[in-house]
């Protein structure tokens, strides 16, 4: 069923209906913030809220704008508040190392994730290779860490995640480059040093 | 990734990866990275990027994650049909004045509630601006930036400074900022600062300096007790536990100074190195310093050197009630600094003109000797110092006068009469925090001067005795160790 039928059931207090919009959501919204935030226990506890707030205001949902884009908005706001109140501070910039000797790295990690895909016997390395694009990913700061979520990750179009984030579509484009380039320097660490 | 040096950007290669160029620029950026390597490299990797992210594994919640939802989305729909706090509190207080005998008029009750209101909204109004750092006065090249007019200021005296404010300044320049009656600090030389948090409450106030680069001073008073102060630097985090201390910040690295009191200092890690989850933290007492390298664990605090020491001493013009200083070391070598170097005395301006006009010509008159070579001119201008401080038996720094004559007098060759002056202070000030100095010195010149090794254990087991807990205690119990 359409997203847009259920809501409507859900406004004449249609639980059954609420529960296949939880179901249909539930993942993504946990990725997302996940990915946003970098733990796993605060976003199930965020995206839990999330769907509380969506169940209590549905009545200020107004068809003009999509469904989804309206839960992401509530997720990511839910999330950037989150940030907002932790107690690191991350205004501290990121030491940046020299592209000479860490290309090598960077090359190895980004592609060693994009060829594990079904190999198991890879997995672990995988994981710890994850954790580290993960790591890098919550030195974003927090629109162009979006953008990359929104993007890369869940695979939204520059439209769609234009109307999440509440922008321009070229703006997304620029956003999603500073958070690329941002990464992929980031990644370029050896750890060694 | 290198910068590319021809005209196109990461964000073109970005929008390459994305098909978010019109075709006509397609084909233009296509046939550019046919011809250039290293854009070409740059395409490469940016697609391996997307490619990487894209494939980054989806996160499931754990068991019992729908329902503990549910049970959380039924609680909130159950207190959303209770009454608000608001609606209960306010049923109260009309049940309440119902129930008196003669019940007050509604147009009375409303204007009684808002009086109280206002009076407790200007009551938090005036508790917050009074406890918010102002300037007490800048010199030089200084502005502030502050976030939200989006505009620089040049700030004058009592500029109230506000969450987010950036100050800038240029060689040469200094700031001064007072929190009222919780702490004084200073911004000096090519500094550059952020007061990322500011948030006052009852009787406390919470301040984040974010210490880019420059040169940062702060001295608390026993106010500050209860509040809290962090300065983040790029290399380093430091909370106050203490009282006054310095921040150097240079190329990333971090130099700290602790005059008084106590600092916990938590060193950044790299974000994705695996100690930064769990980054170590060191504490740097009085009279250590600690140098961190951007990204390295803190180091082991080591004692100041006398030089970095002497550096720290500019702190004592930021206490609240400005006071005449005997200079020497702080920790268990000051004793070494009284005897062995010409002790300094610091007279701030605002103390001057309370201290008798011949005096501080004679204080002035010893303290400018220090280099010289003539030995027995010094001894007899100490001894003139001497002979002026008796004129004023009433004098509030008589102690520091006495220990800074013993110290010239001492540097003159005059051991005995150095070993009298300090005999004065062990005996006439038993509870003068220089009384131990006194002691630890006299039993200094009896072993290493007039070669009284038994005289000096007895004094060094006296003063163990009556100041154990005293710094000069622990050196003192190290010296009767090693004499045996």
């Amino acid at each position: 069923m359409e997203d847009e039928s259920l809501v409507l059931k859900i406004k004449q207090g249609d639980r059954q209906a609420f529960d296949e919009i939880y179901q249909k959501y539930k993942r993504p919204i946990l990725n997302y913030i996940y990915r946003f935030i970098g733990s796993l226990h605060s976003a199930e506890e965020l995206t839990q809220e999330t769907f509380v707030r969506v169940y209590i205001n549905i009545h200020k949902y107004e068809p003009r704008a999509k469904f989804t884009s309206w839960v992401y908005r509530i997720a990511g706001n839910l999330a950037r508040n989150f940030l907002r109140h932790a107690s690191y501070d991350k205004r501290i910039s990121v030491f940046i190392k020299d592209a000479e000797s860490g290309e090598g790295r960077h090359a190895s990690v980004v592609e060693n994730i994009a060829d594990n895909r079904g190999r198991p016997d890879r997995q672990a390395q995988s994981k710890e290779e994850q954790d580290l694009v993960q790591r890098a990913i919550d030195e974003l700061p927090a629109r162009l860490k979006e953008a990359v979520i929104l993007c890369d990750i869940e695979g939204f179009s520059y439209d769609e995640a234009a109307d999440i984030m509440d922008c321009r579509p070229m703006t997304v484009g620029s956003r999603l480059s500073r958070g690329r380039q941002r990464l992929a320097k980031l990644l370029c660490y050896t750890g060694d040093e | 990734m290198k910068k590319n040096k021809c005209r196109i950007s990461f964000r073109d290669i970005s929008l390459y990866v994305d098909s978010a160029h019109t075709s006509k620029k397609r084909e233009a950026l296509k046939a550019h990275f046919d011809g250039c390597p290293r854009c070409k490299k740059s395409l490469e990797q940016a697609e391996s990027l997307k490619a990487s992210l894209s494939n980054i594994a989806k996160m499931q919640e754990s068991t019992g994650f729908d329902f503990e939802f549910n049970r959380l989305l039924d609680e909130r729909i159950e207190s959303l049909k209770r009454p608000s706090l608001a609606v209960r509190a306010r049923s109260k207080i009309s049940s309440f004045i119902d129930s008196l005998i003669i019940p007050m008029p509604s147009v009375a009750r409303v204007a009684a509630s808002l009086s109280m209101a206002v009076f407790l909204l200007m009551g938090l109004r005036y508790n917050y601006v009074k406890s918010m750092p102002f300037v007490e006065f800048s010199a030089g090249d200084v502005r502030i930036y502050r976030q939200s007019a989006a505009a620089w200021a040049y700030p004058g005296p009592n500029f109230r400074l506000k969450q987010g404010d950036k100050i800038e300044l240029k060689d040469g320049a200094m700031i001064n900022l007072v929190s009222r009656g919780r702490y004084k600090a200073r911004i000096k030389d090519n500094s550059l600062i952020v007061l990322s948090r500011l948030a006052a409450g009852f009787g406390r106030l919470d301040t984040d300096f974010s210490l880019s680069y420059g040169k940062l001073l702060v001295n608390t008073t026993d106010k500050f007790k209860g509040s809290v102060m962090k300065v983040l630097t790029p290399a380093c985090e430091a909370e106050i536990i203490g009282t006054a201390f310095m921040v150097e910040v240079s190329e990333n690295n971090t130099w700290l100074g602790v005059l008084e009191g106590r600092v916990k200092l938590v060193s950044r890690p790299h974000p994705l190195s695996p100690e930064s989850r769990n980054p170590a933290q060191v504490y740097v007492d009085s009279g250590q310093k600690v140098f961190v390298k951007q990204y390295m664990p803190s180091p082991v605090p080591e004692l100041c050197s006398r030089y970095q020491w002497k550096s720290m001493l500019e702190l004592y013009q930021l206490v609240e009630k400005p006071q005449v200083i005997l200079l020497i070391g702080t920790g268990i070598h000051r004793v070494d600094d009284l005897l062995n170097n010409h002790a300094l005395m610091y007279i701030p301006d605002a103390v001057k003109h309370s201290i008798p006009e011949p005096l501080l010509r004679s204080i002035n008159a010893v303290s400018g000797l220090a280099k010289c070579p003539d030995r027995s001119f010094l001894a007899d201008k100490a001894r003139d110092l001497m002979r002026e401080l008796e004129r004023y038996p009433g004098f509030a720094y008589k102690v520091e006068i006495l220990m800074f004559i013993a110290s010239n007098l001492y540097n003159a060759g005059e051991h005995t009469s150095a070993l009298n002056v300090l005999g004065r202070v062990a005996s006439e000030y038993p509870g003068s925090e220089m009384a131990g100095v006194a002691w630890s010195g006299m039993a200094s010149i009896y072993q290493h001067d007039l070669n009284d090794v038994s005289m000096a254990k007895k004094i060094y087991a006296d003063l163990i005795y009556s100041y154990p807990d005293s710094s000069e205690a622990i050196r003192a119990a190290e010296i009767l160790s090693s004499l045996g």
